[in-house]
């Protein structure tokens, strides 16, 4: 029973890791969601900046090929043709895309207004070259009748534009719209038709997964960091917190101590602080030190306190030990109430 | 307790401060000393490797001399400390 037990628990365990490779962790808040959002648009820029060169690079080739190819066939270059033009347009998206990096790594990300704009810039950048995509993808229709353009860039922009399910969806509304919309009027075969639908979704929806995971793993990072952090700082303040207390004990201990060799009365030390300098000079002394006691005694104190009372006799004795203690230069020695009057 | 001092000195501080305690003539009708709150010194001088215990002990006997003599004066044991106190 046991056993069986296990392995369902197990099984649940597997089924719940999968599902956090999807979802995100609660409790981040909003100004840290904030941050999340501001580092990851920094690094979708960075991103798309290299992707863009490389698509620069291929569409260049791509515009020579095709022109070498017509002057060779004998065609006329200035005539209208389809995927040159195709590619002069990835060619500008791409030079815009990368005058609007530029414009931005200049200017910083101090300016939260035109980091709003930057974002808008690039999201209408991505989903420009989705639809460029889609509009190749229908007009190969009339020719390989295969999805693959449209494929490609879909592919691209879900491992390189990591963002959240809301702006994925507006991401791919407008170009999949195009797309599933398009088909009808360019491929002719019903079939094929069909076919598409069933491979665009199904590669639709396991773009969206990897996109999705993708984010997620980065919320998770971030996350962890943050918690890191926090854990960081609360040991820190705990450390600082400990060392003053350390301080105010010592201090405390100090009093303390100093409390306990005075004597209440009086104010000079008691017996036991006494003792207490006694050792420390004798600890100073080396050899043979001259030294002197002196006993002193109140006359008839006892008398005093029973004919004048207590009160009275605290102030005699007080103000005895301040006569004696003032007439003991600090430098020769000190005087401590030993016990009694 | 005074430390590096000499034995006349010790004594003088010990009048001194006698006479200070007299000074403000504190009334004490029932003293058998004087008619003001006065004080009795007894002094032992020595040296500290003869045993801080043994000086006191000696110093509480030269109180003692200074009661037994009519009290409100000092007095200044002339015994020096024997072996057995040293050596506690």
């Amino acid at each position: 029973m046991n056993i069986i037990g296990n392995r369902k628990k197990e099984r649940y365990k597997e089924k719940r890791m999968h599902m956090t490779l999807l979802r995100l962790p609660a409790g981040l808040p909003a100004e840290e969601k904030k941050k999340l959002e501001h580092k990851l648009f920094k690094e979708n820029m960075q991103r798309t900046k290299l992707f863009a060169k490389l698509v620069l690079f291929f569409e260049m080739l791509l515009i020579v090929f095709n022109l070498s190819t017509a002057v060779s066939e004998g065609r006329d270059i200035l005539s209208f043709d389809f995927y040159l033009t195709m590619y002069f347009v990835l060619t500008g998206l791409s030079i815009a895309h990368l005058t609007m990096v530029r414009f931005f790594e200049k200017g910083g990300s101090a300016d939260s207004i035109h980091t709003r704009w930057y974002r808008k810039g690039l999201l209408a950048v991505v989903v420009l070259f989705l639809t460029w995509g889609g509009v190749v993808t229908l007009e190969d229709q009339r020719h390989y009748g295969h999805v693959m353009a449209f494929a490609v860039n879909v592919m691209c922009v879900s491992i390189l534009f990591h963002a959240t399910n809301r702006t994925m969806l507006w991401i791919y509304s407008l170009p999949v719209l195009v797309v599933y919309g398009g088909l009808p009027f360019f491929q002719s075969s019903a079939d094929v038709i069909a076919g598409h639908y069933i491979n665009l979704t199904v590669f639709l929806f396991f773009c969206w997964l990897t996109s999705r995971m993708l984010y997620a793993h980065y919320y998770k990072d971030f996350y962890q960091n943050w918690l890191l952090h926090n854990a960081n700082k609360d040991l820190e303040e705990q450390i600082q917190k400990n060392i003053e207390m350390n301080v105010q004990l010592e201090k405390a201990n100090k009093q303390l101590q100093a409390l306990m060799l005075t004597d209440e009365l009086t104010g000079i030390p008691n017996r036991r602080g006494f003792r207490d300098r006694l050792t420390e000079e004798i600890k100073r002394s080396a050899g043979t030190r001259p030294v002197a006691f002196m006993m002193i005694d109140i006359d008839c104190f006892k008398q005093y306190n029973d004919f004048y009372g207590h009160m009275r006799g605290d102030v005699v004795i007080r103000s005895t030990a301040q006569t004696i203690h003032q007439h003991i230069p600090s430098h020769a020695g000190f005087a401590a109430r030993y016990g009694g009057e | 307790m005074l430390f590096d001092q000499t034995e006349e000195w010790v004594r003088e501080l010990g009048n001194t401060i006698c006479q200070k305690v007299r000074e403000p003539q504190i009334e004490h009708a029932r003293s058998t000393a004087a008619d003001y709150v006065s004080i009795s010194v007894g002094i032992q001088t020595g040296l500290v490797e003869e045993g801080i215990d043994g000086l006191l002990a000696l110093a509480d006997d030269a109180l003692y001399q200074a009661k037994e003599n009519g009290r409100n004066q000092v007095a200044v044991n002339k015994n020096k400390v024997d072996i057995l106190h040293s050596s506690v």
